[in-house]
C-alpha cells in the first residue's frame, strides 16, 4: 500500500501541524510533546483527550468547541507518554477540575491514571472516563471491560456538552458515565487498512467480511462471506439491538461511522436500512447520522454506535460542537 | 537505626539506583529469554537518571524524594515500564501529609498503596508472573515486620527475602500478560524480568540499611 509520509518519527508532529494550519485561530500546538490545545480557555470543568494515533480523527479532531480543550497524542498505535498528558492537563483551563476521556485500551489506562495522581500533587482535581463501547469485547455483565471504539464519539459529544454547560465536575462526571454505559457498538471490517509502513493490519481475503475484529485486526466474532448491504445491516443491529436492550418506545441516538475505505455511496445504503429497522421495532430516532469520526488507516467496512438516550442525556446531546473533523448540531433544525 | 531522614533516605536511593545500573546486564539475560530483551537497558536508563536526578538535590519530605524518584523513571524509561516503575514510587505518595522522615511502617503504607494501584490498573494479580509476583509479597514482608516492631534494617530484610522468594516462585508460573504470554507453558522454569527488578530494589534497600547498621 502506498502511504504519503516524510520520516516516519515525524509523522505525528507533522499532521498535527498541518491539521492547526487548517484553523490557527482556534488551536494551538502543545509545546515540546505531541499534543494540542483549543486556544481560548473557558471558565469551566476541562475535557482532556489522548491516546495512540491512528484513528483520526479520533482524538486530534476531537478537540474543539463543544468537544474536548485538550489531547495528547502517542505514536500510531501507542499510547501518548504520561508527561504529555500532565502538561495538557497543566495547560487547559484547570481551576474547576479536569475530566480524562480515553477509550478503554490498557496503555492509556496506565497512563490516565497515574497522570490523574500527578496532577493531583500539583492541586489539580482529575476524573478518568474509559470509554468502553465495542460489545464484542467483553459480555454485558462486564462492561466495563470493554474496549473504546467508536463510540467515544458520541460520549463525546455529551461530555462537551455537560461542561459547556457549566456542570461542576462530578456532576459531569456522573452524566459522561451514563452516556458511556449507554453507549454500545458492533462493527464489519470488509478489507484491511494499512499501517503508515504500508503493513496490512489484518488478514482477510477478498469476498470475505468479519464481524467485530478490533482496529488492530484482532479476530473478531464472526466470519462469513460477502452479502448484500441489508443483510449485513441486519446482523449488525442484531447483535447491538440483543446487547444494549433498546425496545419499543426507547430513544437513541444511532451514528453509521464509515471505517476511511467504504464509501458514502455504501453508508447511505446502510444507513437506510438502520433506519427501516429501527422504525419496525418501535424505537424512537432522536438522531442518526452518517461520519467517519474513528478510521483505523484506510480500514473497508463500518461500525454502528447506538446511545441511549433520555431527557437529560439529550440536552447535552444536542449542545453544538465544532471541530474541522468533527461537526455536530450546528445546522438549523427543519 | 528505625527511622530515615530524606537525606539517609536519598543515600538508600542512590545505592538502589547503582544496583539496578549495575544489574544491567544481568536483567537483559533474563528478558532475552521472555520478552524484548531491552527490560535491562530500560531500568539502567531509567536509574542512571534517578542518580543524575538525586545527587545534588536537598528534600524536604519524604513525598517529594518519592515523587522525583517516580517522575525521572516515568519520563526517562517510556512505556508500560516506565508508568508501572513509575507508579510503584508515586502512587503510594497521593494524599499524604508529608513526612520529614521515614520509618518501617510509613515505606510499608507507601509501597503497600502504590502495590494496590499497579494492581487495579494492571489488572494483574499475584501468579501472573509480573513485578506483582515480587512486590506484593515484598510489601507484606514488610507489613508484618512493622506489626512486630522490627527495627528498619530487619523490616526491610524480611522485604527483601520475601521479594526473593516471590520472584523465584515466577518460575512456576505461566504468564498472562506481554510477550511472555505467547510462550505459554514453555515459560515455565523462567522467571520474570520485572519482578527480578523489584527484587534488585528491594534488596539493595536491606543491604544499604545492614551496611550502615553495621557501620554505626
Amino acid at each position: 500500500m502506498n502511504k504519503i509520509i516524510n520520516q516516519p518519527e515525524q509523522m505525528i508532529k507533522e499532521m498535527i501541524e498541518g491539521y492547526i494550519a487548517t484553523c490557527p485561530d482556534l488551536f494551538e500546538p502543545l509545546p515540546d510533546y505531541k499534543g494540542i490545545l483549543m486556544k481560548r480557555k473557558k471558565d469551566k470543568v476541562s475535557i482532556v483527550t489522548g491516546g495512540g494515533s491512528g484513528n483520526e480523527p479520533w482524538i486530534l479532531g476531537y478537540v474543539g468547541e463543544g468537544l474536548a480543550d485538550g489531547a495528547a497524542l502517542g505514536n500510531v498505535y501507542i499510547a501518548p507518554p504520561a508527561r504529555a498528558i500532565l502538561n495538557v492537563t497543566k495547560a487547559v483551563n484547570h481551576e474547576k477540575g479536569v475530566i480524562y476521556i480515553c477509550t478503554n485500551h490498557a496503555g492509556d489506562v496506565l497512563n490516565f491514571e497515574l497522570v490523574g495522581e500527578l496532577a493531583q500533587l500539583d492541586g489539580i482535581d482529575t476524573r478518568c472516563v474509559f470509554v468502553a463501547d465495542d460489545i464484542t469485547s467483553a459480555p454485558r455483565e462486564k462492561q466495563e471491560e470493554r474496549r473504546g471504539v467508536a463510540g467515544v464519539a458520541l460520549v463525546m459529544k455529551v461530555a462537551g456538552g455537560a461542561c459547556d454547560a457549566g456542570l461542576p465536575l462530578d456532576e459531569a462526571v456522573r452524566v459522561i458515565q451514563k452516556a458511556n454505559r449507554n453507549t454500545f457498538t458492533f462493527s464489519v471490517t470488509t478489507s484491511p487498512g494499512y499501517l503508515p509502513s504500508g503493513k496490512a493490519m489484518c488478514e482477510l481475503p477478498e469476498g470475505f467480511i468479519e464481524y467485530g475484529m478490533g482496529f488492530n485486526g484482532e479476530p473478531g466474532v464472526l466470519r462469513t462471506g460477502l452479502k448484500p448491504a441489508d443483510e449485513i445491516a441486519d446482523t449488525m443491529m442484531d447483535y447491538l439491538l440483543k446487547d444494549c436492550g433498546a425496545c419499543a418506545g426507547d430513544e437513541v441516538a444511532v451514528m453509521v461511522n464509515g471505517f476511511g475505505f467504504t464509501s458514502l455511496l455504501e453508508l447511505c445504503i446502510v444507513n437506510r436500512r438502520v433506519a427501516e429497522i429501527l422504525k419496525g421495532k418501535g424505537i424512537k430516532v432522536h438522531d442518526l447520522f452518517i461520519d467517519s469520526l474513528f478510521c483505523p488507516q484506510g480500514t473497508g467496512g463500518f461500525s454502528i454506535s447506538i446511545l441511549k438516550v433520555d431527557e437529560e442525556l439529550k440536552r447535552y446531546y444536542d449542545m453544538p460542537a465544532y471541530s474541522p473533523f468533527f461537526k455536530k448540531n450546528n445546522r438549523p433544525r427543519g | 537505626m528505625n527511622t530515615l531522614d530524606t537525606r539517609q533516605l536519598k543515600d538508600m536511593f542512590l545505592f538502589v539506583a547503582q544496583r539496578v545500573v549495575e544489574s544491567e546486564d544481568f536483567l537483559t539475560e533474563i528478558d532475552l529469554k521472555l520478552g524484548d530483551g531491552d527490560h535491562g537497558f530500560g531500568m539502567a536508563l531509567g536509574f542512571k537518571a534517578v542518580q543524575e536526578a538525586l545527587k545534588d538535590k536537598e528534600f524536604e519530605t519524604v513525598e517529594n524524594l518519592f515523587q522525583e524518584v517516580g517522575m525521572t523513571l516515568l519520563d526517562t524509561m517510556g512505556g508500560a515500564s516506565g508508568v508501572l516503575f513509575g507508579t510503584m514510587f508515586i502512587s503510594g505518595i497521593v494524599g499524604l501529609e508529608p513526612h520529614k522522615e521515614a520509618d518501617l511502617a510509613l515505606l510499608a503504607g507507601i509501597y503497600r498503596r502504590s502495590l494496590e494501584a499497579l494492581k487495579r490498573r494492571g489488572k494483574a494479580q499475584v501468579g501472573d508472573k509480573t513485578m506483582v509476583d515480587a512486590f506484593e509479597p515484598a510489601v507484606v514482608g514488610l507489613e508484618e515486620a512493622a506489626a512486630e516492631n522490627a527495627d528498619l534494617p530487619a523490616g526491610l530484610a524480611m522485604g527483601a527475602e520475601c521479594a526473593k522468594k516471590g520472584m523465584e516462585h515466577t518460575r512456576d508460573c505461566v504468564a498472562k500478560f506481554g510477550r511472555a504470554k505467547s510462550y505459554g507453558t514453555k515459560a515455565l522454569g523462567l522467571q520474570d524480568a520485572g519482578a527480578t527488578s523489584v527484587w534488585i530494589i528491594f534488596q539493595a534497600m536491606s543491604d544499604w540499611a545492614s551496611e550502615r547498621k553495621g557501620s554505626e
